[in-house]
């Protein structure tokens, strides 16, 4: 499994977690991943909430919802990808510190 | 004479709960990130998950990834007119008349330790007609203790 964003001809990989509120990434599964084939393999997650624990722990929630199949052909089809730092969040602070 | 430190532990309950609605065929992950420097352990857990109001066909599903890679995981399913209701106290599952079952959860929850490089990702499919607007309750008792440096 991955996920990340497609940002000018590249796939930038960074963990779900690391988007703010409202930010949206791909999740893409490989076949192996799935329990049925006919099983949509890209999604849209979406971050809709991040609960700090009293333990220090956090709990992020995201919403997966099945993408466009046109979406899914494009995103199968990158071959150059970059991974962000985990240490570094939010979608702008991802994209800028690829460009650096 | 050496000094082996007996591990100190604590129990840590947790709420993982959500009310967000799931739309049909879409599902929601919940990502448990342990404080650094420790390791969970699932010792026990409860869900309860009821079926999406006005569903007529397919199913939904709870399942327990640790992330990246998938290798480890539990499944809890259900069709649509019917909740996912389980209760683990300790590994052991009071709810299940077959073993086979219940011998693989305990398997998942003594091997269950997770940590902030590899996570606990509890993920709800909603794989109905209908859109879950229940919420779904999911309260795990973790294991803490330090990870090795």
């Amino acid at each position: 499994m991955k996920s990340g964003i497609y940002f000018r001809g590249k796939f930038i990989e960074f963990d779900p977690i690391q988007l703010e509120k409202g930010e949206k990434c791909y999740v893409l599964y490989e076949p192996y991943e799935l329990e049925e084939p006919s099983q949509p393999d890209v999604f849209i997650a979406e971050k809709t909430k991040e609960v700090p624990h009293g333990s220090g722990a956090v709990i992020h929630y995201h919403l997966h919802k099945p993408a466009p199949p046109k979406l899914r052909k494009i995103l199968k089809s990158v071959k150059k990808e970059v991974k962000a730092p985990t240490n570094v969040k939010g979608l702008r602070n991802i994209i800028k510190h690829i460009q650096e | 004479m050496s000094y082996t430190p007996i591990p100190k532990k604590k129990i840590v309950p947790v709420d993982a709960s959500s009310d967000t609605t799931v739309p049909a065929g879409s599902a929601e992950t919940i990502t448990i990130q342990p404080p650094q420097g420790k390791l969970w352990r699932i010792a026990g857990l409860y869900v309860n998950a009821p079926s999406p109001q006005g569903a007529s066909t397919g199913s939904h599903k709870l399942l327990f990834i640790r992330s990246l890679p998938q290798w480890n995981y539990l499944i809890f399913s259900a069709n649509y007119n019917a909740g996912i209701y389980k209760r683990n106290v300790c590994q052991g599952t009071m709810d299940l008349g077959d073993t086979t079952e219940r011998a693989s959860e305990k398997m998942f929850f003594e091997h269950s330790y997770f940590s902030d490089s590899v996570k606990l990702a509890i993920r709800y499919e909603n794989s109905t007609d209908a859109d879950q607007t229940n919420p779904r309750v999911i309260g795990l008792l973790v294991e803490e203790e330090d990870e090795a440096p």
